[in-house]
């Protein structure tokens, strides 16, 4: 087949196209869409990634809990510390699982009141988690591996190592709860409020013209 | 300007220009990435790249470099991820080549047996984009073009011979 029959069958080809128009508003709206999926996905993502490593911080609290030191105070503290981290790693696979029940809830295609008010909750939680973070968590974790620390005696390195651990954590955490969280739901809730505005729109449309 | 209305326009210059995407799409389909998957792809593109059209090219032009960047480079980044959505409408309104007549499913057989940039430079032909045109569009200079587009032609001439 030369370039000149190529053309002819493309001619072929565009009158075909030409009868078969397809494309309606709600199709289009369709794959706009996407861009609300690849924002919840993200989400979801993050929070199951959370759950693992919640998941994987308890046989590490276990193993402090049941490591032997001769000094009582010691002992005592690493078990606190243990015992935090086994605490924190369990009510944060729970608190997670109840945040997930929303985001799995929104869908796309359904209505746009639904999604709105889960992506609200959601963003709600994401408010409450990040206060818990910021003033309970990190807080309870630093304290009682400070105390470890106290009672072990460890040298000035040891602290600052610490003190290094506890900013980096607080620049993550910061880091993932505004680029992640705040800005993912941030594009959620934006394309509801563009659909919403449309929908509105629509019914205008249709009072008007009866 | 508010969102309603962009979005209202976006909708309508995609209404107008849907059989241009399609024929895009349809260069670079394949198993792994069917014609719905690709579709959305290049809608999606457009509209983030939307607000920064300037009217600077035609808005065909625009199309076709957005579509053609996102099929030939998509495909190597963004579509190995799977697809989370899917919009059955809109599978089953389009024409797959597979059902197509039998000298148009030739045709496409032998696009599909050019290399990537071949076939778009092919298709900006069959098009009857000038070659400046296809320079602009692809990023190629002019004389690239014509030499490729030379190349293609003794490329098909050979595989119909064999």
């Amino acid at each position: 087949m030369e370039l000149d029959e190529l053309k002819n069958r493309w001619t072929v080809l565009e009158k075909q196209l030409k009868k078969n128009e397809i494309l309606n508003k709600q199709l289009v709206l369709g794959m706009l869409h996407k861009k609300s999926d690849k924002s919840l996905n993200r989400l979801i993502n993050t929070d199951v990634i959370s759950i693992i490593i919640y998941f994987l911080l308890i046989p590490v609290g276990i193993w402090y809990y049941n490591v032997k030191f001769p000094s009582m105070g010691a002992l005592l503290s690493l078990k606190i510390f243990a015992i935090a981290v086994i605490s924190v790693a369990v009510m944060g696979i729970i608190w997670i699982s109840y945040k997930l029940r929303y985001l799995k809830k929104i869908d796309f295609l359904k209505s746009i009141k639904d999604n709105m008010y889960c992506i609200t909750k959601y963003a709600m939680m994401i408010k409450q988690e990040k206060l818990a973070s910021y003033y309970l968590v990190a807080p309870v974790i630093f304290i009682s591996g400070a105390f470890v620390y106290y009672e072990l005696k460890v040298t000035l390195s040891f602290w600052s190592i610490l003190i290094v651990a506890l900013i980096a954590g607080l620049i993550i955490s910061v880091w993932m709860y505004k680029k992640i969280y705040d800005s993912n739901i941030q594009s959620i809730k934006l394309n509801l409020e563009e659909l919403r505005e449309l929908e509105e729109e629509e019914e205008k449309h249709i009072q008007k013209n009866g | 300007m508010d969102n309603s209305y962009i979005e209202k326009t976006f909708i309508e210059m995609i209404q107008q220009h849907e059989r241009l995407i399609y024929k895009v799409c349809s260069m670079y389909l394949s198993e792994e990435f069917p014609m719905a998957d690709l579709y959305q792809e290049v809608v999606y593109n457009l509209w983030k790249s939307f607000p920064k059209f300037r009217n600077e090219s035609s808005i065909s032009t625009w199309i076709y470099r957005i579509a053609l960047n996102v099929c030939i480079t998509g495909m190597r980044k963004e579509l190995r991820r799977p697809q989370h959505v899917s919009i059955v409408e809109f599978e089953e309104h389009f024409i797959a080549p597979e059902s197509m007549e039998e000298e148009l499913k030739e045709m496409y057989k032998l696009i599909h047996s050019l290399k990537t940039l071949e076939r778009a430079i092919i298709l900006l032909y069959l098009e009857e984009k000038s070659y400046q045109e296809i320079a602009d569009i692809t990023g190629l200079t002019l004389n690239n073009v014509a030499v490729k587009i030379n190349r293609i032609k003794e490329k098909l001439k050979k595989m119909s011979n064999n």
